[in-house]
């Protein structure tokens, strides 16, 4: 059992969670991604230093990982080799931007220190939004979503293709380090020397794979049109759904609540 | 139904795979298609399909000329088991797997239920619905990828060594579902006594090149020409001298 395997587990397991049932896994996949991209769009408009402002946006997320079950410590957990990335974005701001906001005891609180937490925080909460939509939609039934919205279908069969090719790739890998560590007992990892070969030989495979795949998807008449995801059409509680978290967006982006929160305790 | 006339093809050029092969074969027959490993069987099966393109002559598939016109319409016709089940399952589950095919040939959802729990019935292989396609053995899967294929309900079936992998009880499974099944059939495999049982007649390619065609009673008993081709006489002829 190697890394890649644990990796590829992952993947498949979020189709698991996507096989659930709830209220949340239940909506119309076109209004889901709606209401992800409005949550997403609003999470990017605050300003660089409104980390007052952002807090509350962490509410609406994690009330819908409540209601459709899947607790928020997962997303963490699948999601820790992006994680540092995200985290990494505002990494040098306090370093450019040295300007005093306020002091909290000994401790001085610069500009760059606040833009750099409200990057942070940005980039978690859209991790967290994209993450509940895959968990909740499945790929299929996402690419069934686009495709009713009118995206052109090279552009969705891309996006599923690249999906897909993320676990043949992750296989490869998981086949290749298997095969080679049974031939090289003792090493650790892969020895650099056959970093070169290997990786030619992973994007061959994969490569490879990867046209096998779409060629057995064209054999069994795939055009496209995504019939099998099974669209059903939009209902009234989908469209509640999207004007309670327009609603919801619009309420955290316009009312300073964190504010008035804190100016009811002091 | 099928028809192969003076066809060409390569892989690389100066590297032909297959040379001037020509056979056909009729609505309602089953036909092995044998030959040592390389000889070029998988390549017939997807020049069939479309899925790589002849250098030269002319193949016919449903009656219908293989070029990108109508390579649609001869899709629809053709069910293929392919020599890897790794590369022909790709949904998560191999329910949804098996809902791919039918649903894109605009069957209805009950249809397609109704024909999916038939082709798992057939089978015997309803425990594995709703698994995830890599979470199970490799004889599992492909007796999935035939699973797959059935509920499609081809007019042609193609099966590129439908019986590798599996446990005498599946295999056996496999050959009646062969036998039971209507229509046009071409079975690559080197289980020769599996053709035997399936196949009333057998083309035999070496080296790109078809050097036997005829009843499979009198194919598969002739020793000389088996062993000339790497082949073996399958048990059940192997009292004759
Ligand atoms: N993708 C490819 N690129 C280049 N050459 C290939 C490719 N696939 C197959 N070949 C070559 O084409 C020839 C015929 O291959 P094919 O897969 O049709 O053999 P086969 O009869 O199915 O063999 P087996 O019994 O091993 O399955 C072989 O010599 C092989 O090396
Ligand atoms: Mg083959």
């Amino acid at each position: 059992m190697n890394r890649m395997d644990t990796a590829l587990r992952e993947l498949a397991g979020m189709d698991d969670l996507a096989a659930l049932s709830s209220g949340i896994h239940d909506l119309h996949p076109g209004v889901k991604l709606l209401a992800a991209i409005i949550y997403i769009a609003t999470v990017a408009s605050f300003g660089k230093y409104d980390l007052s402002g952002l807090l509350p946006m962490v509410l609406w997320p994690v009330l819908l990982y409540q209601l459709s079950g899947i607790p928020v410590s997962l997303c963490f957990r699948r999601l820790r080799f992006v994680l540092p990335l995200v985290l990494a974005v505002g990494i040098w701001n306090p370093f450019m931007d040295r300007q005093p906001l306020l002091r909290i005891g000994m401790m001085t609180v610069t500009a760059g220190m606040l833009s750099m937490c409200t990057l942070m925080l940005k980039g978690v909460l859209c991790l967290l939004a994209s993450f509940l939509l895959m968990a909740t939609t499945g790929i299929d039934r996402l690419c069934a979503a686009l495709r009713a919205m009118h995206v052109p279908e090279y552009a969705v069969t891309l996006l599923l293709l690249t999906y897909r090719y993320i676990a043949v790739m992750l296989r490869e890998v998981s086949v290749m380090t298997d095969a080679y560590s049974l031939r090289a007992p003792g090493e650790k990892g892969i020895r650099f020397r056959a970093w070169g070969s290997f990786l030619g030989q992973l994007l061959l495979r994969s490569m490879d794979r990867a046209q096998a795949l779409y060629d057995s998807m064209l054999v069994r008449g795939y055009r496209g049109e995504f019939y099998y995801a099974g669209t059903r059409p939009v209902q009234g509680r989908d469209l509640l759904f999207l004007a309670l978290s327009a609603a919801a967006c619009m309420f955290f982006r316009f009312v300073p609540a964190a504010q008035i929160l804190g100016s009811l305790f002091i | 139904m099928i028809e192969f006339a003076h066809v060409s093809c390569a892989y690389e050029k100066d590297r032909p795979v297959l040379r001037d092969v020509s056979f056909s074969v009729q609505e309602g027959e089953t036909v092995g298609l044998i030959g040592c490993n390389g000889a070029g069987k998988s390549t017939v099966m997807k020049l069939l399909l479309g899925l790589l393109p002849c250098s030269d002559g002319k193949i016919t598939a449903a009656g219908l000329p293989v070029d990108k016109a109508h390579l649609a319409e001869i899709r629809a016709k053709i069910g293929v088991v392919l020599q890897d089940p790794e590369t022909q399952m790709f949904m998560p589950t191999v329910y949804e797997d098996m809902l791919f095919g039918p649903m894109n040939y605009g069957l209805s959802r009950e249809e397609a239920d109704r024909r999916i729990d038939a082709a798992l019935e057939q089978l015997q292989i309803g425990h594995l619905k709703h698994r995830h396609n890599h979470r199970i053995s490799g004889g599992e899967k492909r007796m999935a990828a035939i699973a797959v294929i059935l509920a499609m309900q081809p007019d042609i079936l193609l099966m590129d060594e439908p019986t590798a992998a599996l446990d005498p009880y599946n295999r056996r499974k496999v050959i009646e579902v062969i036998r039971n099944l209507p229509g046009t059939k071409m079975i690559t495999s080197h289980d020769l006594d599996m053709i035997c049982e399936t196949c009333e007649r057998v083309i035999l390619l070496c080296d790109g090149a078809v050097c036997a065609d005829g009843p499979a009673e009198q194919v598969l008993r002739d020793r000389e020409l088996l062993e000339a081709h790497r082949l073996e006489l399958p048990l059940r002829y192997a009292h004759i001298r």
